[in-house]
């Protein structure tokens, strides 16, 4: 299951790639910019500004989870999960509109295939990201099958937390690896991904020895307050060195996704952060090529 | 990159390489738009001198005698000098092309039609303009001119010498009478079926020869013509209209080379008086380069910058020009260029500096037309100066003045000339990343341009060699492609409006939003019908505007047509025929335009879905959501939101594309244009799509009523292309480009989503892999919308913001609010 497709994206490796979003992850990281991306079930998405409160949704849904106190309420604890999404097909302005779509490999490969001159031309492919795509290994590998013999490359944006014993054939099928490194504690992997650091740690090695570390790049989204420090940096550097990786991806935290919680009825757990300065960044960057490791910063 | 407040600043940012253009470029930023009656007083005063004339020497006698008496222009710290008005930001009122506009405006009566659908900017020059007409000394002319209070009682009484001597007056009086669709076309204005009149700014859309005027001199030219008189034997009304062409012709060149030398007059006077000793050197040379150039070829850079410049505008002078550009600058510069950098007479610094200020001097130039027409234009000039290319052996013709004209816009950021690539996979690679930077400075430009499909055009149409077409091919106006020095430049300028042909299908030819009934038709009750009606009546709205414009082009035979500019275009003086006589090589530019046709297809594949879904039971249901603005029917406005779209490679919309795109060409085809020659079609808004859109109730696929039209060709509609860049670009890539002159494909970017070396080399395989489909232009706003919106509230603070509108770019605080807003809602593309 998708729940987006990316064409054009410059970011995610190299060359034009288009990036498959893969629905549902294992972490519920509390800055996440796509949080329809974490429950491993189509999900409706609510726009506030489109509805005109007309109820046809409320009517049609069968789990009656829907309710109107002169606003929109779901409760969804009792939304089933339907396969028909009533309400959604039943909303007449687009304010409810479904995040996550089952793909057949067929469908996404009649999908990228057209693209292929923007792949060949630019030295680009195909980056699985997430949502975790590992979570959905069975899929992702026939995928990546596909996707290797109409010969792009592939890449894998990971957090980190997938099963430990995943087909290894399946594992080397990608080119390279961006892996999520969020904090440098247990405690604060707890607090801020839900998730414990060890199986994390664990699979990082595992991966190395499967792909070659070559294959492997640290990818840090830095957050001001969480983990925006130099005690951090110094910690990656050394996880880096100790798996034999030499290359470093620095994500500056950014808020696009803020919007998009009211709309799935969650809530943004974190206050007002402040932008990382540039100068920040440059020193963040120096201290990683000051260890030789090769550091790039993102923009946003 | 710098961030700042909560959006992204452009990567590349730079500033004029010298204090001297900072301080030119400063000056024009911060002058307001006058307009200046000395050309046109000079010229009335030589026709009034004129009547019983041929028409041909009568036109040359009035355009001589005006640029032989302007006042030398040499402004303070100028190293190029002489301009087109006295002002800074000056536009000449070519009452001799049209006077009713103005006499309309002196009388404050209302304007065209198409006023209704228009508006103009009002930030910027446009602004200063308007608070110096308020502090009392000017008084504003239309929404962005001054003019001092005795000047404005001059213009009124050279506007009324004008009436029924004008260009269009001529013309009006002529096809209202006789032209049997008269009706229609006036009716087609009041609906917003055609763009108003554009008789007040016709010409332009060619490129001189410069090549030969510059190593020849001009009076090498002089002579030619000279020779031809001799050889001359006269036996009928053709042979003496010869004789006549060649006097008219020896005439203006005089002209021009007496204008240069009143500049060597006014630069020797200015340094008797000047204290600097360096910049009395400075204006001695200028005296010593306009003493020789453009008469003789130059003998140096310095000297064929010079005259290029007076060769290019004494013909801006000639007439209310539009689209008439430099061509490939970078081809018949570079000899000049390339010995002195040999010789050592040059630095590459200095030459920049030239570069950068030539710039200036072409963003100077203003014009003035009606009201709905500088809506529609955005007050722009389309100056296209086109780099790269083919030599005439197919192989890549990039070198490097083409960097350092690159250099000059990165540096110095004027709106003019639009710069164009004509993209080569083989170019050199600092040719293409200096390309690539130039548009990181968010300027727009240049926009790129796909050769292979230009040749095969022009190979079809013209029958020339492969050779010719290679050297030769530049761009003349925001995109149409042009035979550089041998075409004929008049287009039929105006646009169809493709989404009122579609309302005029739906209604049975009746006009919903005027009630006018234009062309009775059956009124629709299936698609099929429905398609039938929009053909037949597109094939009627052109055939019919293009037989208007032909008598247009008769009186412009004989009152505007454009001697100076025929000297230089080949080959008028071997044919001894004037450009409107059919004296060019190529005949067959004239063009029709378009815009709208993304709305139409959209509309139909809605429609197609909206039956196959059971949405609609038939037409009329969906004919009343539309009279009601779906108001009432949010269900049925979803569904129509939700069918397919062009711009996402999705053959349900795309094949009803490439079927009208095709059947566009052949019914613009099916005419010939006033040489006789059948009319080439082309595809470009400008700014039209925001005016045609105000003019248009809601359509099928979802827009609501009067919502501006997708720009372009191939853009999508804003926000329905939801499927990414590529998936736009394959869709665009399907449609046979070669079949057109012109079109265009807009695409927005995030600065940070092609940051770096490497973020370039993405763009770069972005266009190739679009140029290796049918593909024909592309271009770029590099910008984070969220500034856009911060210059919108306040202006002030972003005076010399630029970005890409149509086929040019333009200081965004002057831009009318609509287009401002279009620009904001394209799809930005990030990752």
């Amino acid at each position: 299951m998708l729940f987006d497709i990316s064409d054009f994206a410059t970011q995610d490796g190299p060359g034009i790639r288009t990036v498959l979003f893969f629905k549902g992850c294992p972490l519920a990281c509390q800055w996440c910019s796509n949080p329809e991306s974490q429950a491993f079930f189509p999900e409706p998405l609510y726009h506030s500004e489109l509805c005109i409160k007309c109820e046809a949704c409320k009517e049609a849904c069968p789990s009656k989870a829907i309710s109107f106190d002169g606003e929109y309420r779901i409760d969804r604890s009792k939304c089933a999960h339907c396969s028909s999404h009533e309400c959604v097909s039943a909303c007449k302005t687009s304010a409810l509109v479904l995040a996550g779509k089952e793909w057949s490999v067929e469908d996404v490969m009649a999908r990228l295939l057209p693209q292929r001159g923007f792949y060949q031309n630019s030295g680009g492919g195909i980056t699985f990201s997430g949502g975790e795509p590992l979570a959905q290994a069975g899929f992702a590998f026939a995928l990546a099958r596909e996707i290797r013999d109409a010969g792009f490359t592939l890449g894998l944006e990971t957090c980190g937390c997938f099963p430990p014993d995943l087909d290894p054939e399946g594992l080397r099928l990608i080119d390279f690896v961006y892996f999520d490194i969020k904090h440098l504690s247990n405690e604060g992997y707890i607090q801020y991904t839900s998730r414990p650091i060890y199986p994390i740690l664990a699979n990082l090695s595992r991966l190395c020895d499967c792909l070659g570390a070559e294959k492997i790049t640290l990818s840090l989204p830095l957050i001001p307050g969480v983990n925006a420090t130099s005690a951090f940096i110094d910690w990656v550097a050394n996880l880096a060195q100790s798996n034999g990786i030499t290359k470093i991806r620095i994500l500056p935290y950014h808020e696009y996704g803020r919007a998009k919680y009211p709309c799935l009825g969650k809530t943004y757990a974190l206050s007002e952060v402040p932008h990382l300065s540039d100068q920040e960044l440059s020193s963040f960057a120096e201290a990683l090529h000051g260890r030789s490791l090769t550091c790039e910063v993102l923009g946003i | 990159m710098e961030r700042k407040a909560d959006f992204i600043r452009r990567e590349v940012q730079a500033q004029p390489s010298t204090q001297r253009i900072s301080q030119l470029r400063q000056a024009y930023l911060s002058s307001p738009l006058h307009i200046d009656l000395e050309y046109i007083d000079l010229y009335t005063t030589a026709h009034q001198a004129s009547d019983g004339f041929n028409p041909l020497e009568r036109r040359a006698f009035c355009h001589a005698h005006a640029l032989e008496n302007l006042s030398p222009q040499i402004r303070e710290g100028e190293l190029l000098v002489g301009a087109k008005t006295r002002f800074v930001r000056g536009a000449i009122p070519y009452l001799n092309y049209a006077c009713q506009f103005v006499i309309r405006e002196l009388n404050r009566e209302a304007q065209e039609a198409q006023d209704k659908f228009t508006d103009i900017g009002t930030g910027g020059g446009i602004d200063l303009s308007a608070q110096l007409a308020k502090a009392g000394k000017y008084e504003m002319f239309g929404k962005k001119f001054l003019i001092s209070r005795s000047d404005k009682e001059k213009l009124n009484e050279l506007a009324y010498y004008w009436q029924g001597r004008c260009m269009q007056d001529e013309s009006d009086r002529v096809w209202k009478e006789s032209f049997p669709q008269a009706e229609f076309i006036e009716n087609g204005w009041q609906m917003g079926l055609y763009t108003a009149p554009h008789d007040p700014a016709p010409e332009g859309r060619f490129v001189l020869d410069f090549e030969t005027a510059l190593s020849e001199g001009l009076l090498g030219v002089i002579a030619r013509a000279q020779k031809q008189i001799e050889l001359l034997e006269i036996t009928d009304f053709a042979s003496s209209e010869k004789l006549y062409f060649y006097r008219a012709g020896i005439r203006v060149l005089e002209a021009a080379i007496n204008w240069a030398r009143n500049h060597a007059k006014q630069a020797k006077k200015l340094a008797k008086k000047e204290q600097d000793t360096f910049r009395k050197a400075e204006l001695l040379n200028i005296a010593e380069i306009c003493g020789r150039v453009p008469a003789h070829a130059p003998q140096s850079f310095r000297e064929a910058m010079q005259a290029w410049w007076f060769i290019y505008l004494a013909g801006h002078l000639e007439g209310a020009h539009l689209g008439y550009s430099p061509g490939r600058f970078d081809r018949y510069m570079y000899p000049y260029f390339k010995k002195d950098i040999e010789a050592g007479k040059i630095t590459r610094d200095e030459a920049l500096e030239l570069l950068e200020a030539l710039r200036i001097k072409l963003t100077e130039i203003e014009y003035m037309a009606s009201f709905s027409w500088e809506g529609l234009g955005s007050g722009n000039l389309y100056q296209n100066m086109i780099l790269g290319g083919m030599d005439e052996n197919g192989h890549p013709a990039d070198n490097e003045l083409s960097i350092l004209v690159l250099q000059s816009a990165i540096n110095c950021q004027t709106t003019q000339p639009t710069l164009s690539i004509w993209y080569d996979d083989r170019a050199s690679d600092a040719f293409l990343m200096k390309a690539i930077d130039c548009v990181k400075t968010g300027v727009g430009f240049p926009a790129f341009f796909n050769t292979k499909i230009y040749l095969q055009h022009e190979l079809e149409k013209s029958k020339l060699p492969l050779a010719t077409i290679r050297k030769y091919a530049a761009m003349g106006g925001c995109t149409e492609p042009t035979l550089e020095g041998m075409s004929y430049g008049i287009v039929q300028a105006g646009f169809i409006n493709h989404a009122k042909v579609f309302e005029l299908a739906m209604n049975g030819g009746k006009d919903p939003c005027s009630g006018i009934e234009l062309h009775p038709c059956e009124l629709p009750q299936n698609p099929a019908q429905l398609k039938e009606n929009y053909l037949y009546l597109l094939q009627l709205s052109i055939r019919y505007w293009q037989r208007y414009w032909n008598y247009v082009m008769a009186a412009h035979r004989n009152s505007c047509n454009l001697i100076y500019c025929s000297m230089l275009v080949r080959d008028c003086i071997g044919h001894g025929k004037s450009l409107d006589d059919g004296g060019a090589i190529i005949n067959g530019s004239p063009t029709t335009l378009s815009s709208g046709m993304v709305n139409v297809v959209n509309s139909f594949a809605a429609v197609n879905e909206l039956i196959d879904t059971k949405a609609i039971s038939g037409l009329e249901e969906l004919r009343r959501a539309l009279k009601d603005n779906w108001e009432g029917y949010s269900g049925l406005h979803k569904k129509a939101l939700a069918a397919p779209k062009w711009g996402n490679n999705d053959s349900r919309a795309d094949l009803f594309y490439e079927e009208f795109f095709n059947k566009y060409c052949d019914f613009v085809a099916e005419q010939k244009n006033y040489l006789g020659e059948p009319y080439d079609p082309s595809m470009l808004a400008i700014s039209t799509h925001a005016p045609f859109g105000k003019a248009c109730g809601a359509t099928p696929d979802g827009r609501i009523a009067h919502q501006t039209l997708a720009d372009g060709v191939t853009s999508p509609f804003p926000g329905t292309d939801v499927s990414g860049p590529t998936a736009v670009l394959l869709s665009a890539g399907k449609i046979d480009h070669t079949r057109i002159r012109g079109g265009l494909h807009n695409m927005k970017f995030l600065p940070s989503s092609i940051q770096g070396a490497s973020g370039s080399r993405k763009l770069l395989s972005l266009i190739k892999t679009y140029f290796d489909t049918l593909g024909f232009q592309i271009q770029f706003n590099v910008v984070d919308s969220r500034m856009l919106r911060s210059a919108q509230e306040k202006p002030e603070e972003y005076r010399d913001l630029i970005v890409r509108v149509a086929g040019f770019s333009a200081f965004f605080v002057e831009l009318g609010k609509s287009m401002q807003d279009e620009i904001i809602a394209r799809t930005e593309h990030r990752l």
